[in-house]
């Protein structure tokens, strides 16, 4: 009976969720203006531009370009910190864990109003610094240049690729590089030999996550990008639906193009997650892992991890941190400290609003996300239900439209309901767009589950939803409080769905920085976007310490 | 000079000791076995042996090579020494051919003689032909073959296996036994073999280290062990054995005595290990293994309380007053639970054993 | 038998008795002012919906203000100008009407959502004090207009450049020694930015136009999609000056210590916020309240605590002014003489198709992603 009746419920609210948005996105793309205009018309002629004419192919291909640089150097400087911290005696790999995961709390949006604070050429903290202290004539960094752009972008896409190459790791079966030093090859020449190519396909995919996630991104290259040289889809699609004139059609158009690239960049991801898992056992007993001995190469080792870790979230934070304390009328050398900023916000009805706002949806969307992430992934893998192929397609579809575009289909999807206006409009719209990540987890973790545990409640006369609750519920328990910190922390970032979807009862934190952002009022920015860390530091270290739960684990 | 030396071996997991003080040495082309139970450190010892466990303390000598010794390790790609691992660990992102050839082509050697050496050691496990196909293409057993291939392709001083045949099946593995053995002699590799499988270490080894706690219980050959079982333990894990509680009442030198077990009946035996006492109260351990009961005229007294049939012989439950005796007895003629049988065994084969 | 003032004199009665009793969708077109009943009717309805496009802080405090007088519940939703619009449209064309009033910074929007249909009628008393060009009387009123202006870093400019700025008027931006110094912000980023451009581009054209903005545009000016970010830089030093400097933000910085200075050369162009009522708003009585107090001099005057625009009612002063503090005091600061209003009633101004825009970019070759 569960067969046939979970499709009917999980099929319709998955298209309800994720497919109707779309659908209004690629509707959207044939109309001449606004789907409710009564002016608009059906037309082609925003797809022919977008999708022929040189200017938007010449956007393509930087898209296409910058993020496949930014794949590589993420998956690159990735797979380094993961071998790193998984497979070497890496001093106080704990802690350097949290710190290469800690780029995930800072929303890209803040991150990129901190990079311009330090690195524009004439007047950012690091080229003053420079000059100051080392007589530099010229900027050291500049972040309004193309290659300043991609490294900050890799920058904060290491954690994705960080995650998915440490988890393969970590499951690799140790004998496979024990046999390679038996055989009389050396440290490096088995890292090289035999433990990246075991892990490739496991890089493949990181490649092409981070590669989709790229695509879809606005916030960093709007902020930085100063003389147009860099072209992006995702800031033609926000400039074509927040700047005048309001250009429907040709910003759900762009968006359609996006589409397809993720889709494509989705089918690569899929294709190689799936050979990931042929090539890598779970390991048959629990010794303990011979770990590679850095000894001289150990300090160097450690310098990398801390450059990093100071590029990604140390700089910004100081950056963060003296755009709200200090006076502009100060220097970095010697700065005026005012409090003005931080006790505006605080005794702000519209910050207080925004935080209740945004622990309501911090804390429901993530629940709801991976309850059903998990009821579906137990309907594809358990229940093995009629039409699981297509649940499974639906459910990871999100992750292919960038949240600027899903959060317009979103729009027309509840405008007319009472949901519109509300906190659940936002909710709904997290959730559709977060589903892939608590569905991946949720399948992986089941995966490993051996299915005689859930075969003998299923002869002790359990049914699927006893066998769900009593048994597998218990046992996938740490990876589902991974999801849910894990789509806690998007939640509470979620910047460009959000703003499309405000109204006066729906501010959250990241609109919230937005507003002060586009108004002028960059310290008032940067003092939410430190409240918003701030929530997030919180969620995480109650799930690390309440819940015992450890992200890197669980990917 | 013995190929392999182990002296006071220690390796602590946090506060537990996994080995304690281990000793051993192994000669040139010998086949030994580390035998035990789980948790019992064999598998701990032979990690150490080839360099993937840290010792915390101990000395490890491999042919002229002190490669353990106090603070200092030989990384495990220098000691010469290549194993057989359980999950096999075939490279799956290589073919057949470049699994086996690794080892000589990490040392350089020319192309022609790789494939030479290759071909051999394929020919040598059964799998000319597979050169090319990939590990994720085979069976479990010819990716164990493949392990093997690849492990004496190098022509290691000490050939190391990790309990290579537990994940194969029954029928598999009995055969697998015999060709691991052919091979080994072949070769002539001293090889030390981990497994928990007593009929497994017992049919392939020269000698047998048994091994309980991370401590060695008793070393000898498979005959010895198994007739002369130095400990409960021993006598329990190593084949099947009655085990019963007795008072020795006589002597009669030499290592012989009479025992009286629970129950009046009174046997004789000797001891399994020479100059061996009875303790003061005069308790002994007795060891009769259950293929030494025989139905005689004049023996002892019993009842036949329950039988199986296993084929090659019929395991019985016999009660003899309190005690009860596990018997294998031919398979004919046909015995009926209830039957009244006379019982005899062979002194030699009453053993005495010292308590652990 | 009347005669032609007893008409009126009915008539006017007959309306303001009338425009209180209709709810919903009531044409009132008279000034009625803060009437007891008035404010009981609001009271009644408890909340007004503020859709608007100012600074979250500053209007927070302000509407904080109104609720604590009147007790009516003020719930404010901040967008940028064009968003703000954008959405508000789109509900009311589906109708889903949330929004009660509506305040932004391009009163031509306001008008155009008037000619379809979505701005309610209604003349507060206020509005009479405030000047005929800077409202559309019974639809838009404007509250506060921020002049724009040349804003400069003290510490980036010499004191001979300080002086031209000061005397060279509009066309000082032409000046090649500010190549690589300066910062601009696209026209499709608001609608100040694109107010400023207009003037250049189509009021003044024959005085200005592309070639005064090709002259900029050599001078090779970071162009940001959003004025805020080029502000902030600005104060830290980025640059030497920007072009449509707003007075509201310009002003915070420096009261903040940034060493920000601003002159206004003529004419200067004013960015107009602006406040409907909604046709169909869902709190009309409250609503009127809002928009009868935004226009009297206390409401306006209270505006001036937290901002440094200027009213639009010219007896409600910037206090600074009276008490000669701040920028007032500084030497180099001087009042903007001719403002720039023009436009606010330019029909071509409203065009959709905003062909500035795509003149612009042309100009300062940057491509902003959209075809024509």
């Amino acid at each position: 009976m569960g067969r046939f009746l979970l499709p009917l419920l999980l099929g319709p609210a998955l298209i309800v969720l994720i497919l109707v948005p779309v659908g209004f996105m690629f509707l959207g793309a044939f109309m001449s203006g606004a789907l409710v205009d009564p002016e608009a018309r059906l037309t082609l002629d925003n797809v022919a531009a977008v999708y022929t004419t040189l200017p938007y192919l010449h956007t393509l291909a930087s898209t296409l370009v910058v993020s496949l640089l930014v794949a590589a150097l993420a998956t690159l400087a990735g797979v380094a910190l993961a071998w790193l911290t998984s497979r070497t005696d890496l001093p106080a790999r704990a802690m350097m864990e949290i710190g290469i995961i800690a780029p995930l709390f800072l929303s890209p949006f803040v991150g990129a109003i901190a990079w311009l604070v330090l690195g524009s050429p004439r007047a950012g903290m690091l080229n003053v610094i420079a000059a100051e202290w080392f007589g530099a004539t010229g900027p050291v960094i500049n972040v309004a240049t193309p290659a300043g752009i991609v490294l900050i972008m890799a920058l904060y896409y290491v954690p994705y690729a960080y995650l998915t190459v440490s988890s393969a790791l970590r499951n690799m079966d140790p004998a496979l590089e024990e046999a390679s030093y038996l055989n009389g090859s050396g440290v490096l020449a088995t890292a090289v030999r035999v433990t990246l190519p075991v892990v490739r396909p496991s890089l493949i995919s990181a490649f092409f996550f981070v590669f989709v996630l790229a695509a879809g991104t606005f916030a960093i290259p709007a902020a930085l990008d100063r003389i147009s040289q860099l072209r992006f889809l995702a800031v033609d699609v926000f400039q074509a639906s927040a700047t005048y004139p309001i250009d429907y059609g040709t910003s759900a158009a762009i968006g359609t193009l996006l589409f397809w690239i993720s889709v494509l960049g989705v089918a690569a991801y899929r294709f190689a997650s799936r050979a990931a898992r042929r090539f890598v056992t779970v390991t048959a007993r629990g010794y303990r892992i011979r770990l590679v001995r850095l000894r001289g190469w150990a300090a160097p080792s450690v310098a990398l991890v801390v450059l990093y870790v100071l590029l990604s979230i140390v700089l910004p934070y100081l950056a963060l941190l003296y755009s709200a304390f200090a006076r502009p009328g100060g220097s970095i050398f010697s700065p005026v400290l005012t409090a003005a900023n931080a006790t505006a916000v605080a005794s702000s009805r519209e910050v207080a609003g925004a935080m209740r706002n945004t622990l309501e949806v911090g804390l429901i969307t993530p629940t709801l996300c991976v309850a059903l992430g998990l009821i579906v992934a137990y309907a594809v893998r358990r229940v093995r239900v009629r039409g699981a192929g297509a649940l499974d397609y639906i459910t990871m579809f999100s992750i292919a439209v960038p949240g600027i575009v899903f959060g317009s289909g979103v729009f027309w999807t509840y405008v007319i309901t009472p949901i519109y206006g509300t906190v659940w409009v936002l909710v709904l719209a997290f959730i559709a767009s977060y589903l892939p990540f608590a569905y991946r987890i949720s399948d992986t973790a089941l995966l490993q589950i051996d299915r005689s545990l859930e075969e003998a409640s299923a002869l002790c006369g359990a049914g699927h939803a006893r066998t769900l609750t009593r048994v597998t519920l218990m046992l996938v328990k740490p990876a589902l409080l991974s999801a849910w910190i894990m789509v806690f922390i998007f939640a509470v970032r979620e910047i460009s769905a959000a703003v499309l979807l405000t109204s006066s009862d729906n501010v959250v934190l990241s609109v919230l920085s937005y507003n002060y952002l586009d108004y002028g009022d960059v310290p008032k920015a940067a003092v939410v976007g430190l409240l918003q860390t701030l929530l997030l530091i919180a969620g995480v270290l109650a799930g690390r310490f309440v819940f015992r739960v450890k992200l890197s684990r669980q990917v | 000079m013995s190929a392999l030396s182990v002296s006071d071996l220690v390796v602590r997991y946090g506060s537990v000791q996994a080995v304690d003080h281990v000793s051993f040495e192994v000669g040139e082309g010998e086949f030994i076995s580390l035998l035990g139970p789980s948790g019992c450190g064999k598998t701990t010892t032979l990690r150490c042996i080839a360099g993937l466990e840290a010792a915390a303390g101990g000395r490890i000598r491999i042919g002229c090579d002190v490669v353990v010794r106090d603070g200092y390790e030989t990384p495990p790609e220098k000691r010469g020494v290549n194993m057989v691992f359980q999950s096999y660990a075939v490279w799956p992102h290589m073919t057949v051919f470049d699994n086996v050839a690794y080892g000589l082509r990490t040392r350089g050697a020319a192309k022609a003689e790789v494939a030479r050496r290759v071909g051999e050691s394929l020919r040598l496990v059964g799998l000319e032909g597979f050169a090319e196909r990939y590990g994720t293409e085979l069976s479990g057993g010819q990716q164990q073959r493949v392990a093997v291939a690849r492990a004496i392709t190098t022509e290691p001083r000490l050939l190391l296996f990790d309990e290579p045949l537990s994940n194969l099946d029954a029928g598999l593995r009995e055969r697998m036994r015999f060709e691991l053995l052919a091979l080994q002699r072949r070769l002539g590799r001293t090889s030390i073999y981990v497994t928990h499988d007593q009929a497994e270490a017992m049919v392939m080894s020269d000698r047998i280290i048994l091994m309980n706690g991370g401590r060695i219980v008793q070393e000898d050959d498979p005959r010895t062990l198994y007739e002369r079982p130095a400990s409960r333990f021993a006598a329990g894990f190593v084949g099947n054995a009655n085990l019963l509680d007795g008072n020795v009442v006589g002597e009669h030198g030499g290592g012989a005595f009479t025992v009286r077990l629970q129950g009046g009946l009174e046997l004789r035996g000797h001891a399994s290990v020479p100059d061996w006492r009875p303790p003061a109260n005069g308790a002994a351990l007795v060891c009769i293994r259950p293929e030494h009961v025989e139905v005689a005229p004049d023996g002892f007294r019993s009842v036949l309380e329950q039988v199986s049939y296993l084929g090659a012989v019929q395991n019985c439950e016999l009660r003899v007053g309190e005690l009860v005796l596990r018997a294998d007895l031919p398979s004919r003629p046909r015995l009926m639970p209830g039957a009244e049988m006379s019982l005899r065994i062979d002194p030699d084969c009453v053993v005495l054993v010292p308590e652990d | 038998m009347t005669t032609l003032l007893g008409a009126i004199t009915r008539r006017r009665i007959m309306e303001t008795s009338l425009g209180l009793a209709i709810a919903g969708t009531a044409r009132a077109q008279t000034s009625i002012g803060i009437t007891p009943e008035l404010v009981a009717a609001a009271k009644r309805e408890g909340t007004i919906s503020y859709y608007h496009n100012s600074d979250i802080e500053t209007t927070g405090k302000w509407t904080e203000v109104f609720s604590k007088r009147f007790g009516i519940e003020m719930r404010n939703m901040r967008l940028p100008s064009y968003p703000l619009f954008d959405r508000w449209l789109n509900e009311s064309r589906v109708g889903r009407h949330l929004a009660d009033l509506v305040q932004i910074t391009d009163p031509t929007l306001l008008s155009y959502a008037n000619r379809l249909g979505f701005v309610a009628e209604y003349v507060p008393e206020g509005g009479a004090a405030i000047p005929a060009d800077l409202q559309e009387r019974g639809i838009w009123y404007g509250l506060f207009s921020d002049p724009m202006g040349i804003a400069y870093n003290a510490k980036n400019v010499t004191p001979e450049e300080e002086q031209l700025l000061q005397t060279g008027g509009w066309d000082v931006l032409g000046d090649p020694r500010w190549k690589g110094r300066c910062g601009t912000a696209t026209p499709a980023s608001g609608g100040s930015s694109y107010a400023f451009c207009y003037m250049f581009l189509v009021t003044l054209r024959d005085r200005y136009g592309p070639d005064f903005f090709r002259k900029f545009a050599a001078n090779k000016p970071d162009i940001y999609a959003s004025k805020a970010p080029l502000f902030e830089r600005l104060a830290a030093g980025e640059y030497a000056l920007m072009d449509q400097g707003s007075t509201g933000t310009v002003s915070v910085l420096y009261q903040n210590g940034a060493p920000l200075r601003w002159v206004f050369p003529e004419p200067t162009p004013i960015s107009m916020t602006s406040q409907v009522i909604c046709k169909h708003a869902p709190h009309p009585n409250a609503a009127r309240l809002f928009q009868e107090w935004c226009t009297t001099a206390e409401g306006q005057a209270e505006w001036l605590q937290y901002n440094t625009a200027s009213a639009t009612r010219p007896d409600v002063p910037d206090p600074r002014k009276a008490r000669r503090a701040d920028w007032y005091a500084e030497p180099w600061f001087k009042e903007p003489k001719t403002l720039y209003t023009s436009y606010l009633k330019d029909e071509s101004f409203a065009d959709p198709k905003k062909p500035v825009i795509t003149e612009w970019n042309e100009i300062f070759g940057y491509q902003s992603g959209r075809r024509g």
